[in-house]
């Protein structure tokens, strides 16, 4: 079992693959079709703004590549990779992302006017008996380090949420083999790391 | 709920850590991995390491990233010296997860709406070293040696504007003195952005991290002599906030 982490250039691939190691999984670092296809599950690994990350991928991979993949083989995105799952985003201008979950995604506003990031360690509420979380606390703390956030009409989508400032923010999102994060699991002491197995050993 | 964040800061000079008193008179504390290695196993709610060797150079930096983010499962932010969006890449590389960035954006503020357009602005954090000088709060660049025109207040909204994605404020004039945090110039700030603020600068007992939490809203406490000098560690800090009713993190 080989776990491929996309490579385009922009994620922090050296804290996950610090992550990786750690928990004894080997994996490989993707980037292109031929690297895609020879991995079993993939990481989309996130520091970056969306508009430069779909950009950057798609200079090294088909964006329809990465779709077709997801229908066989688990995808996690982690923070700005759970984000360009989605329909659409507008950070760097408005562009389309990887439609694999219904969704669109937003600055964080308070009062619809001050700019807010959700930095820091915050609960999150899980839905039960979802793989994902096996052998995690419920209501387990997780690093977020994020100022945009993924919005979904898809309720079934949601399998995880937290609170900032008394709104509710999409922590985790699944859509069949696909999952994605906001938070960041290999920065989140053992719980995160366990997350990152429980995905591995899907 | 959000919790509150203690968060352990190091300067960097070649490749041990250091600390001093109002920015000057550094002395030797430790070695960074190890020090990683520590905190780590004390689940820190997160690291920074700020260079501070006169030259500026972040190839130090670098190799102290590399060596210590494989036993590193928090977040860490790295600082000091960086000029270019290419030193940002390299820092990210060897694993940090945030740069924070002092002079480079005081000179040029396009460089923060480059670099946060770039990394997403929740990567880049803007450092700003500041002194009270006949009674006005300004802010210092180069190891708070030079002074800089803004006004501190237009400054951190300019900032806020142009993408920063939080602000790191160090107050020069209580750094490794122990005599507690400034309350109100950090009170004064949050007037001007929602952005969290890391605030260094003071802490020399746990009452004081206490008293930063109690009267602010989104400030995160960054500790060092606290840690150099004395006989604490997160546990234990996180044990006694939690006492008092302060949301901190869980272990």
């Amino acid at each position: 079992m080989t776990i491929g982490i996309l490579d385009f250039g922009a994620g922090n691939i050296c804290s996950l693959t610090n992550a990786l190691k750690k928990i004894n999984k080997r994996f490989s670092l993707v980037r292109s079709k031929k690297d895609l296809n020879k991995c079993d599950k993939l990481i989309i690994p996130g520091v970056g703004s969306y508009n430069a990350a779909i950009n950057k991928i798609k200079k090294r991979i088909p964006l329809i590549e990465i779709i077709k993949y997801s229908k066989k083989k688990n995808v996690l995105g982690i923070c700005l990779g759970m984000q360009i799952l989605s329909t659409k985003g507008n950070e760097g201008g408005n562009v389309s992302g990887l439609n694999l979950i219904k969704g669109e995604v937003k600055p964080i506003f308070e009062n619809g006017k001050k700019r807010l990031s959700h930095v820091g360690w915050n609960n999150v509420c899980q839905k039960p008996k979802n793989k994902l979380f096996s052998n995690i606390k419920k209501n387990e703390e997780f690093y977020f380090v994020h100022s945009y956030q993924f919005i979904t009409k898809n309720k079934k989508n949601i399998i995880g949420k937290t609170k900032y400032n008394l709104k509710e923010i999409i922590a985790c999102i699944q859509n069949n083999k696909v999952f994605g994060v906001q938070f960041h699991p290999e920065k989140s002491h053992e719980s995160g790391l366990q997350l990152l197995k429980n995905f591995c050993d899907l | 709920m959000l919790k509150k964040r203690i968060i352990p800061t190091f300067l960097i000079n070649s490749n041990r850590i250091v600390k001093g008193i109002n920015f000057k008179n550094y002395k030797d504390v430790g070695e960074p991995t190890s020090n990683i290695k520590i905190f780590n196993s004390q689940k820190s709610d997160e690291i920074m390491f700020i260079n501070v060797n006169k030259e500026k150079n972040i190839e130090n930096l670098k190799k102290i990233l590399k060596n210590s983010s494989e036993y590193c499962f928090m977040p860490m932010t790295a600082g000091g010296g960086i000029k270019s969006i290419k030193d940002i890449k390299n820092l990210l590389d060897c694993g940090a997860d945030k740069i924070s960035i002092n002079r480079k954006i005081s000179e040029d503020l396009n460089f923060l709406k480059k670099s946060s357009k770039e990394f997403g602005s929740q990567c880049i954090i803007v450092g700003i070293d500041v002194k009270k000088i006949n009674n006005e709060y300004r802010i210092f660049v180069n190891n708070g040696k030079k002074l800089i025109k803004y006004n501190l207040f237009d400054y951190i909204k300019k900032c806020d504007e142009f993408g920063a994605g939080e602000f790191f404020i160090n107050n020069i004039d209580r750094d490794g003195t122990k005599k507690g945090y400034d309350l109100e110039l950090i009170k004064n700030i949050e007037k001007y952005t929602e952005l969290p603020i890391i605030y260094s600068g003071g802490a020399g007992n746990l009452g004081h991290i206490y008293k930063l939490f109690k009267y602010t809203k989104n400030v995160a406490a960054a500790c060092s002599s606290i840690f150099c000098f004395g006989d604490n560690n997160p546990i234990r800090i996180r044990s006694y906030l939690r006492n008092k009713k302060i949301d901190v993190k869980n272990g």
